[in-house]
């Protein structure tokens, strides 16, 4: 009762590191850079009698491009995140929302993994991957599925991963050709979590016409919001046709799409003001990044 | 006696030597109190309440000292009439007496045998409470029905300065502006935490723990434990920054009455979350006030009325005597404090106390007033604000709050005083020159586009210049008292023994090198004590910038006294009877001043083995201590600070972001560049912080602190602040303190806040309630319908 101790397991191999979580269930967590790990167990918020540390598992980390997608391994750290910037114009788009997180320090230390499998309302990794349409890969003992993003986050600290799986990759599908992203937020020092955020992705086809399009809010509900309203303002449209009328329109179907609260941090009428600010600025960035291309 | 400084030229004084435990702090090894350790030490933990103000009907420990490892349990019942008066009134009271008065309070403590145990072993003391109404709001608190939380009722005497009549300011002026400022409570927030040692050996008590202020815990114990000063040891470790919190507290006395019990060993360390929610808080604050200009730009009247929060155990009731100084240029003024207790935790002193707050009230309804009449901030300041050798408007309400010049005075001769500068007239230094040089520096003229006009638009994005000013005290009241001991040793290497905190400011540096400076040593022959009461001399501690010019003025004195001893020595065995005063020392080397040719030269260690090897003299070293009554510095002398800002504000989301910093500073001669530098910009960014993100956020139910980390409790980081903000200095000589020198560490955080509300205003058009964060700026924007290019 007093002393909180626990058995550290030490896999090598992504195989291993399933079969451990297989053996132990609910008894043992995953640990990945420990950032959040490490306030729970301060915090009491989380007690477990196995540590799985998957920093030793060399198959997790990685970010690549193969065929049409961008693949990134669960073990990826924030500041891979921020060196591989210039692999495509989406790992551009991750590698900003990387810098704008955390510090260097804890950065070099986090995942991507842990990001998305702690499932903050607020994590920024999470509003520009579920633009991209990003998807999922869970590994169990009875083998593995593919989801999208959308759906592998459940509530606040909620996730669509069952007792022994674990996530091994966040791969974006379809994105080679003319695209882009872009994310920002509001926060209040240089080292904060979001207030409010919002993330865009356009991709045009050889004609600059817009083919498919992703808007993502952060922050403003238990788990992030597509605004398929914005979305559905944007495609189809010539790229010279999306002038400030339609970034407008755009950004008040994201302010209405919001379910923010109010909180210490800020009230529900700022969250929601910046959701229409933030969005029409992101669709405006990723507009002159493609015309950039052009 | 001399305190009339001689200009000459120094050889330590100034040097940017660095500070001397720079190795230590860079490698680890500087000992804090979190990281000391006593062989047998045992460990405890205190029981807070979960209530804001209730009775103790009942407490069970039995459960607690039934779990292996626990050793005992201290309670209120451990504690009868227990308390403590503090040496300022900045807090004071109970310690355990079975009322609860915030949540957060101590109820109980654990000594166990391990910080697990002790932990585990607080959820088994049980506490039955009897709730009594609670007060949380500093307004609802000085109501005649509102509940009591302390003894002495909620309300303290107010402080009141006036001078002129304000009726008479009122017909003189053209235009008369009001305005209403509220202020959240800043936090401490230390980029570290706290713990104390204690250990009692039959009615001996050590203490060590990281504290500004070693000699007031050593009075505070000896008070409230009823034994003699002289067996109280209080070993001060550094505290790393503190700005106030690191004073004495009531956790220390907790960890006294646990070692008295067990008769161990008892190490309490805090959590940070203690450290952020149960110890004490900068004031909550409210300033009413209205000030008249006339069309020329004299301000006629200044009429301010503040009310401060004490919170719990909080007793302050004046501070701002900073503020009339400053504006002092104002022809007619009135000024009321009072402060006043809630049931939240503690407030205290915290740096810049009063001038953060009710001076940026002061400086931003200036600022309205300078608008209306169209007035450059800057020349405004200039017209308006005191300079050297005026009176300082503090004279006459100080007389009757505590101490005053009379009793100060009271059997001293005509020969002690005649010295002192002129009592309550400002002895040196001032805004104006800072401003003159600052404006140059930053360009201001060419900056600064008008009253609420940008400096440049780009986008949503605005940028605005501002200036802003600060003054503070160097030491306080007409106690304060502080005093320094040196000894000269055989091998002519000198030991300082001065009571002062190392918070981060510097003050263990520039007193070795007032006292390298003034015996004539280098500054490697200077080793200095400043925590453990066993060798110090009593010294009110490093509050109220008081370090450098109280503590540096007795260093220097007691170095004197040393000095003269040996040289009278030195005239009598090696300088055939000479008059001493005709010798100096440099390097170490005794000789003839002002006579190159005559070359006789003794070094100080011959001279020792020759006053050592004397048989009469009865003595093996040299001890100094200051001679002449030091004058109270509270009645002459101030600090001085101007800054200036650029910001650049985000109208589609209201950020700001600082993109120019420069600070100047007048603390008369400049001790060492590098520690006054760093004051400087730390204050600057405490200053900012405050204007910008800071303020503690209590449930409104019960008033439990929200925020109690720095998740939710937003400091600026460097990366906040400009990566190279200029700092530059004006060296007004002071004419008593150490070589010119005064204090330093308050006025620089007391001018950021003005400084960079101004530049937000300037840049927007609009004035925001502090603190600005991106929120408030687009309520302000919005409620002002200010820029139409609302950008999006
Ligand atoms: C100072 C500081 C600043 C921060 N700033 C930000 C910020 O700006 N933005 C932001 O979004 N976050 C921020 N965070 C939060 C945190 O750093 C990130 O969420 C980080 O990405 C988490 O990754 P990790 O590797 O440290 O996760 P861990 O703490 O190791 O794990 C987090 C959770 O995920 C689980 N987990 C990890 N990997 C896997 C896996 N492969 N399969 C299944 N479960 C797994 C763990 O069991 C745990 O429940 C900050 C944290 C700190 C301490």
């Amino acid at each position: 009762m007093v002393n909180r101790s626990f058995e550290y397991l030490r896999p090598e191999t992504i195989g291993e590191a399933v079969e451990m979580k297989a053996a132990h269930g609910t008894r043992a967590r995953f640990w990945a850079g420990g950032t959040d790990m490490m306030l729970l167990w301060n915090r009491r918020e989380v007690a477990f009698d196995y540590c799985i540390d998957l920093t030793y598992v060399p198959a997790l980390r990685y970010i690549e491009c193969s065929g049409d997608a961008l693949r990134i391994g669960a073990m990826a750290s924030l500041d891979d995140l921020d060196l591989k910037s210039d692999l495509n114009p989406l790992a551009a788009a991750l590698g900003h929302t990387a810098r704008l997180m955390c510090t260097k320090q804890t950065r070099t230390i986090a995942t991507v993994g842990g990001n998305m499998c702690h499932a903050s309302p607020s994590a920024d990794l999470t509003p520009p991957l579920v633009a991209m349409g990003a998807r999922c890969r869970l590994l169990g003992p009875d083998g593995e599925r593919d989801l999208p993003l959308e759906d592998f986050h459940l509530g606040v600290n909620e996730t669509a991963l069952a007792e022994s799986e674990m996530l091994t990759e966040i791969h974006v599908p379809g994105v080679d050709g003319k695209v882009a992203a872009h994310y920002d937020r509001v926060a209040r020092t240089v080292v904060d979590i979001a207030l409010v955020s919002s993330a865009v992705f356009i991709k045009v086809n050889a004609g600059n016409r817009i083919e498919r399009a992703g808007v993502a809010l952060g922050a403003v509900a238990p788990s992030v919001i597509r605004v398929t309203g914005a979305e559905e303002t944007l495609v189809g449209r010539d790229l010279s046709n999306v002038n400030n009328g339609v970034t407008t329109t755009a950004g008040e179907e994201a302010a209405s799409a919001a379910r923010a609260i109010s909180d210490i941090r800020a009230s529900k009428e700022y969250r929601t003001d910046m959701v229409a600010t933030l969005t029409a600025r992101a669709i405006r960035q990723c507009i002159s990044s493609l015309e950039g291309t052009a | 006696m001399n305190v009339l400084h001689k200009p000459k030229k120094f050889k330590i004084v100034g040097q940017g030597i660095p500070v001397i435990d720079a190795r230590e702090k860079v490698t680890g090894s500087l000992e804090y109190g979190v990281d000391f350790v006593l062989p047998r030490m045992v460990h405890g933990k205190i029981k807070r309440s979960t209530v804001p103000h209730a009775r103790i009907k009942r407490i069970d420990v039995t459960r607690a000292l039934a779990l292996p490892g626990v050793l005992g349990v201290v309670t209120h019942e451990d504690a009868p009439g227990l308390n403590w008066m503090g040496v300022w009134d900045n807090y004071r009271g109970q310690i355990l007496d079975g009322i609860s008065r915030f949540v957060g309070d101590e109820v109980a403590a654990v000594a166990a045998t391990s910080v697990e145990i002790a932990d585990a072993a607080l959820d088994l003391i049980d506490v039955e409470y009897e709730p009594l109404p609670a007060v949380l709001d500093v307004e609802k608190a000085l109501l005649d029905d509102a509940p009591q939380v302390r003894e002495e009722g909620n309300v303290r005497d107010e402080y009141r300065v006036v001078w002129g009549d304000l009726d008479e300011g009122e017909t003189q002026a053209d235009y008369v502006i009001d305005q209403e400022m509220r202020y959240k409570a800043q936090n401490y927030a230390g980029i570290g935490r706290n713990a104390c040692i204690c250990t009692w050996d039959g009615d001996q008590v050590s203490m060590w723990t990281s504290s500004q202020t070693p000699s007031e815990l050593q009075t505070g114990i000896h008070q409230a434990f009823g034994i003699p000063m002289s067996n109280v040891r209080v070993v001060a470790l550094p505290s790393g920054c503190s700005f106030g919190l690191w004073w004495s507290n009531n956790f220390m006395m907790v960890t006294a009455l646990l070692a008295r019990k067990v008769r161990k060993p008892v190490k309490i360390e805090l959590t940070s979350q203690e450290c952020m929610a149960a110890v004490k808080r900068r004031h909550i604050e409210i300033t009413r006030g209205r000030m008249g200009v006339a069309k020329d730009g004299t301000l006629t009247m200044a009429d301010f009325s503040h009310l401060m929060d004490n919170g719990a155990y909080g007793f302050k009731t004046d501070v701002y005597f900073f503020c009339c100084d400053l504006w002092g240029g104002a022809r007619n003024g009135d000024y009321r404090v009072r402060g006043v207790n809630t049931n939240l935790v503690t407030s205290g002193c915290m740096r810049a106390v009063g001038d953060i707050t009710m001076g940026l009230a002061v400086e931003r309804l200036a600022d309205k007033c300078a608008h209306k009449v169209n007035m450059d901030p800057l020349e405004f300041r200039i017209k308006n604000q005191i300079k050297s050798g005026q009176q300082l408007r503090m004279q006459e309400p100080r007389q009757h709050m505590k101490g005053n010049l009379t009793d100060y005075i009271d059997g001293l001769t005509e020969e002690q005083t005649g010295n002192w500068p002129k009592m309550f007239h400002l002895s040196s230094g001032s805004t104006h020159e800072l401003l003159l040089k600052g404006a140059e520096k930053f360009r201001w003229h060419e900056r600064w586009k008008g009253w609420g006009v940008p400096t440049r638009v780009n986008g949503s994005k605005r940028r605005g210049v501002g200036v802003g000013t600060g003054a503070h005290c160097c030491g306080v009241e007409f106690g304060g008292n502080t005093s320094s001991v040196v000894r000269l040793n055989h091998d002519g290497s000198v030991n300082v023994f001065s009571a002062a905190g190392r918070q981060g400011q510097g003050s263990e540096t520039t007193l070795v090198q007032v006292a390298a400076e003034e015996m004539g040593v280098p500054v490697e022959k200077v080793s200095i004590v400043t925590g453990d009461t066993y060798v110090v001399p009593w010294a009110s501690g490093s509050s109220a910038s008081t370090t450098m010019f109280r503590t540096g003025w007795a260093t220097r004195e007691a170095c004197r006294d040393a000095k003269t001893q040996l040289l009278k020595i030195a005239a009598r065995e090696f300088f055939d009877g000479i008059d001493h005063e005709k010798l100096d020392i440099e390097d170490g080397i005794i000789r003839v001043a002002d006579d190159p040719a005559d070359n006789r030269r003794i070094a100080i260690d011959e001279l020792m083995n020759v006053l050592c090897s004397d048989s009469l003299s009865q003595t093996s070293v040299i001890t100094g201590r200051p001679n002449g009554v030091m004058p109270p510095t509270i009645a002459f002398a101030r600090q001085w600070a101007a800054q200036f800002a650029e910001v650049e504000v985000d109208v589609g989301t209201g950020e700001i972001r600082i993109t120019d910093y420069l600070a100047g500073q007048d603390s008369g001669t400049v001790m060492n560049p590098k520690v006054l530098k760093n004051q400087v910009i730390g204050g600057a960014i405490c200053g900012a912080g405050f204007v910008l993100y800071e303020g503690m956020e209590f449930d409104p139910s019960d008033g439990r602190v929200l925020n109690d980390s720095l998740l939710d409790y937003k400091l600026l980081r460097t990366g906040d602040f400009p990566s190279d903000p200029e700092v530059f200095f004006v060296e007004s000589q002071d004419p008593v303190g150490p070589f010119g020198a005064r204090g330093a560490g308050e006025s620089p955080a007391a001018a950021a806040g003005p400084a960079i509300c101004q530049a937000v205003h300037n840049a927007i058009g609009v004035w925001v309630d502090v603190p600005m964060t991106p929120e408030t700026v687009m309520r302000a924007i919005k409620e002002n319908e200010g820029p139409k290019a609302m950008a999006s």
